[in-house]
């Protein structure tokens, strides 16, 4: 069966369909988890920010203009969050010791169940980590999302040149880091 | 320098002049082939590594999750209002209780008044123990009540003392006072008459 087109969920979400909204969540959950996981480098905090997005995309959908694609919103919308999460944790941890607690937790209630998996993404999210939130952002939708510069100017507001420069920086940082393991 | 340039190409900051001359030494230059490839390979394994399999029950209970946490906000919306609402009838409450307090304090102020002038007025009459008893003499008639007053009442330690003195019933006995009848209180009477005590 031909997938209905995100247009239509939309429409019939606005129109009452609880179904059509279940369907988009199904259609987008799994990489607005992988974008803010990798922006925040924990499942728990990852879990947080995608139901944060969740949620406003229920209560926002109806002010979405179609004057963009719907995953370009949704990723503008993780971008935003993320950022403004990593920001409140930053203040946080100023006031805060059980930092190291957190991070045990958060291993154990990950949803990699593969060990070595576990190791591997535990090095990538460690070498983001090394990264400015912004450069990791854009660095996070060229590298892993795959996506243009045009699309990433029009999820953070970007200008492509600006964009190509943060990348290049990122990429350079992360080579540098890579070299070094 | 292969490096930079490699990072530039990837960043797509070259010109299409340079990215030109990139490409083509990349089909001659074994070393610069090598140094890219090595680059990209790190790339796209970092890539898979960020990307590994999960346990698809998180994503399964996630619409739940999000319905129990939108739920449970929607019911927080209306806090304000409720808080509001708890607010206005505590003030309410608060409100019309002081002014409640206030009429009972008010009327306990009147009642204290009344009994301050009542107790001047009963004060007087209960200056000493004797007269005191004499409250119990209030069931008899005027007449009589008076006559018992003319006689104790002029100054009641000294009539306690004759009385105690001449072996006469003492009338501290309430019991007494209240069960005697009217016969008997006029024997009394004239029983203290005839003791030439006033």
């Amino acid at each position: 069966m031909k997938e209905k087109p995100d247009f239509e969920l939309i429409k019939n979400f606005l129109a009452g369909s609880e179904q059509a909204f279940n369907e988009l969540v199904k259609r987008y959950q799994t990489r607005i988890y992988w974008h803010a996981r990798r922006m925040l480098g924990n499942h728990i905090d990852a879990d947080e920010v995608t139901q944060e997005v969740l949620i406003v995309l229920y209560d926002k959908l109806k002010t979405f203009k179609f004057n963009s694609s719907l995953y370009t919103w949704i990723y503008r919308i993780t971008s935003t969050r993320s950022l403004n999460y990593i920001r409140k944790k930053k203040i946080k941890s100023l006031f805060s010791i059980d930092d190291v607690m957190e991070k045990e937790v958060s291993y154990e209630r990950d949803i990699i169940q593969n060990i070595d998996d576990k190791i591997k993404l535990d090095k990538v999210e460690k070498l983001l980590q090394e990264l400015p939130p912004k450069q990791r952002e854009i660095f996070i939708l060229k590298n892993f999302e795959e996506l243009s510069y045009n699309e990433i100017s029009e999820i953070t507001g970007k200008s492509v040149g600006t964009l190509k420069a943060n990348y290049f920086h990122a990429l350079k940082k992360i080579t540098e880091k890579m070299e070094n393991e | 320098m292969n490096r930079e340039e490699i990072l530039k190409y990837l960043s797509d900051l070259l010109t299409d002049e340079e990215r030109k001359e990139f490409e083509k030494r990349l089909e001659t230059d074994a070393e610069l082939k090598n140094e890219y490839e090595t680059l990209a390979n790190k790339l796209q394994t970092l890539k898979q590594n960020a990307e590994p399999e999960t346990n698809e029950i998180y994503f399964r209970n996630l619409q739940p999750s999000i319905r129990a946490k939108r739920n449970k906000r929607s019911m927080w919306k209306y806090v304000p209002q409720i808080s509001f609402a708890i607010t206005a009838v505590i003030v309410i409450y608060l409100f019309g209780f002081s002014s409640s307090i206030e009429k009972k304090e008010s009327s306990f102020a009147l009642d204290t008044a009344i009994i301050s002038n009542l107790g001047d007025e009963i004060g007087d009459y209960f200056a000493t123990p004797l007269e005191e008893e004499f409250l119990y003499l209030y069931s008899i008639s005027d007449s009589e009540e008076s006559s018992i007053e003319d006689i104790l009442l002029l100054n009641g330690e000294t009539h306690i003392n004759e009385l105690d003195a001449y072996e006469i019933p003492v009338i501290d006995d309430y019991e007494f006072l209240e069960n005697i009848s009217e016969s008997e209180f006029e024997a009394l009477l004239a029983e203290i008459d005839n003791f030439n005590l006033l």
